[in-house]
């Protein structure tokens, strides 16, 4: 079973080498058309370090980013062209980006396929909530491979100090969350031996007007401080599963009907420089966010709910770097019947260095989840062959019983990756 | 079973901007050497005799030397290693004074694992007054604020540090006339700059200024051992719309057996820039048209 938003895609080919044929072919199309190309080739395989010792990831593919200026218009398209030997599904096509701009002197406006992001977080959602996450491959994934576009219109008014950035949203787009069982980092999901689980269609919001998503945010950028004041009407990207015990042709099953729900809310978030420090912060407040039961017999339970982040960022020099994150979901009027802990913590740490002239990076970022213990980090290493050239390999350890990382404990990996940027 | 938000990784980007923050710091303090060294409308000067000047009048004169009112340059940086091999990076830059405080926007070309990072910086002339930076990568589409930058950072693999290009202010050194010495044909003056810190990562530099334009042509770089570590030469200094503009310079690091050659491809001054485009909304749009 396959998670509410893998979405299938076409099966162009057995062999990756079609990838670099097309790269070749489209840039010096796209180049001779008078177009400004850019993008990347790379290839990313992880193995399992544990028995069975099977591929975790194989993908190769071809990034495209194309671009167009004229006077104050621009019209931008991005695409992944990949073969995947572990995900044949994300195999094929995929539009990144397509977008038109218009930048006037006191405002400009995009509207089309895009990505947003908001916040002030490292590698944390708290307030940036407009392009939903994709989790098909968890966290080892290139930060862009996190994102989800959204077809959106965005018009921003611009002043020398302060923006207002307004946009909306008219089709939802769902987080990607994969169930599906030949994906190494499908959710784990415990059920009793002998009941098989049922993942009917989600009910999603209806394809009309009153379904549209808006945000808004008015945010300063002033001498010693930036900071922003927002808020949000949506539709929450992750829905909850309601749960029931079924019996259908394969015998007894637990039915986990997701279903999206209307979401609102405010926050705020500012950044913060101090001699070789940055102290950054980001609040999220929802109004009724939906959790679901510990006993799948009680109804969901609307509570108003927090999200909160400290973090600091720590330039010591030498090329080191050493940044530290502390994250906290508050359930405000918790009750104990309620499936989550009344607070749910994260601190992620990253600490990276550089050798010979930046050639070589050594890096390891730690997420650890404060309630159960458990943890995912990734230690990497990348040399630079050329400045478009570019080798990685590295660890993906992860550990504990429980928890968002501690699902995964089973799925400690070495990964192999080469990337060509033109 | 509810399926939180979760953290997605961020740790490469993390790095590079790390990195690119550097590079920040490096491309700002090259702008700010190319004003040391001559940028200032050189009409508006007329050189005085040595005997009439101390060190440090010297070097309050080259800092205090007045600019255009904006700017956009084409720059690039040649960074050859001990074997002659060579890496390039490409900036474009906008810059504006603004009542004595400067703007600069800019944006690397290449290489292409940089290129569309930006970064807007602005400067001021009070005193203990942090400049303010953003920096913009293109592979998270955000902008960020930075903080001021480890003296001892190198950047990009250049040989400059931020404090090699660095707008130290004139007496966070103690400077001395040594002596008048003619290089490549330019009567300059020689001065003795001694950092007033104890751990600066330099016992001393030394500054060749040529005389006619007030535009320091060589600098010599001691280490704390007082060993001649690197040496920066200004190669083609020439007028550019009345403005006295270092076309090519080369920071030959000595002991690295490494250099780095500065050029700047294209200066146009007085283009009547407007303040809106050292926003960060300009920034945020990831483009600049």
């Amino acid at each position: 079973m396959t998670g509410q938003s893998q979405k299938p895609k076409k099966s162009p080919g057995k062999s990756w080498l079609w990838v670099f044929f097309l790269f070749i072919l489209s840039s010096n199309l796209f180049s001779s058309m008078g177009f400004d190309v850019r993008g990347f080739v790379d290839t990313y395989h992880a193995v399992r370090l544990q028995d069975p010792f099977d591929w975790m990831s194989s993908r190769t593919r071809l990034r495209m980013e194309i671009q167009s200026k004229m006077d104050r218009a621009l019209a931008f398209v991005s695409f992944n062209l990949g073969h995947n030997n572990v995900l044949p599904s994300r195999t094929g096509f995929e539009l990144r980006e397509a977008y038109l701009e218009y930048a006037a002197r006191g405002w400009d406006i995009r509207i089309g396929r895009q990505i947003v992001v908001w916040g002030k977080a490292d590698g944390l959602q708290i307030l940036d909530l407009v392009s939903p996450v994709n989790y098909t491959e968890f966290l080892a994934q290139d930060y862009d491979d996190i994102r989800t576009p959204v077809d959106a219109l965005k018009f921003r008014l611009l002043w020398n100090k302060a923006n207002v950035e307004l946009i909306w949203v008219p089709f939802f787009t769902p987080a990607v969350i994969p169930f599906d069982n030949d994906n190494p980092w499908a959710v784990k999901i415990n059920v009793p031996e002998g009941v098989h689980l049922v993942f009917p269609d989600p009910i999603s919001p209806e394809k009309k007007i009153a379904s549209s998503e808006f945000f808004g945010k008015l945010s300063f950028n002033l001498p010693g401080i930036d900071f922003a004041l927002s808020g949000f009407y949506t539709w929450d990207d992750f829905g909850v599963f309601r749960m029931a015990f079924i019996q259908d042709a394969g015998g007894m099953g637990l039915e986990l009907q997701q279903e999206y729900y209307r979401v609102g809310g405010f926050g705020a978030e500012f950044s913060l420089p101090v001699k070789d420090f940055v102290v950054r912060g980001e609040a999220a407040f929802f109004i009724n966010k939906q959790f679901e039961p510990a006993d799948i017999s009680d109804p969901m339970f609307k509570k108003n709910t927090l999200r909160g982040l400290l973090g600091i960022d720590w330039y010591p020099g030498h090329d080191w770097i050493v940044s530290g994150q502390l994250i906290d979901y508050v359930i405000f009027d918790y009750e104990n019947r309620i499936d989550d802990d009344p607070h749910t913590g994260i601190a992620t740490l990253n600490i990276s260095k550089e050798f010979f002239r930046n050639t070589l990076k050594i890096s390891n970022m730690l997420y650890l989840g404060l309630n159960e213990g458990d943890f995912f980090t990734r230690f990497s290493c990348e040399y630079k062959l050329s400045d478009n050239l570019h080798v990685i390999v590295g660890l993906d350890l992860l550990g504990g019983n429980r928890g968002f990382f501690g699902q995964y404990r089973d799925n400690t990996e070495t990964f192999f990756k080469i990337k060509y940027i033109f | 079973m509810q399926y939180q938000h979760q953290p997605f990784t961020g740790k490469s980007g993390l790095m590079k901007m790390k990195r690119l923050r550097n590079s920040w710091h490096l491309t700002r303090k090259l702008l700010v050497l190319m004003i040391f060294f001559g940028l200032g409308i050189s009409i508006l000067y007329i050189p005085a005799p040595a005997g009439d000047l101390t060190g440090r009048d010297i070097m309050v004169k080259v800092r205090e030397r007045p600019e255009g009112d904006d700017s956009k340059s084409l720059m690039k940086m040649i960074l050859i290693d001990r074997r002659n091999r060579s890496k390039d990076r490409s900036v474009l830059s906008f810059k504006r004074n603004d009542n004595n405080n400067k703007k600069t926007l800019m944006y690397f070309l290449a290489p292409a694992d940089i290129r569309g990072t930006g970064f807007l910086t602005w400067e001021y002339e009070k005193t203990g007054k942090d400049d303010d930076r953003w920096i913009y990568l293109p592979a998270f589409k955000k902008t960020r604020r930075i903080s001021g930058s480890s003296k001892n950072s190198y950047f990009l693999g250049t040989d400059f540090t931020y404090d090699d290009l660095g707008d130290r202010a004139v007496d966070e050194d103690t400077h001395r006339l040594l002596r008048e010495e003619e290089i490549d044909g330019k009567k300059c003056w020689v001065i003795e700059s001694i950092p007033t810190e104890k751990d600066y990562i330099y016992s001393k530099k030394i500054y060749w200024i040529w005389k006619d334009a007030f535009f320091g042509v060589k600098v010599e770089y001691y280490d704390r051992m007082g060993t001649l570590m690197k040496i920066l030469t200004v190669q083609d200094l020439r007028k550019e719309n009345g403005i006295w503009t270092p076309f090519k310079m080369t920071m030959d690091n000595i002991r690295e057996k490494h250099k780095t050659v500065f050029i700047t491809e294209e200066v146009n001054y007085n283009q009547g820039l407007e303040d809106s485009l050292f926003r960060v909304s300009t920034l945020e749009r990831g483009n600049i048209r």
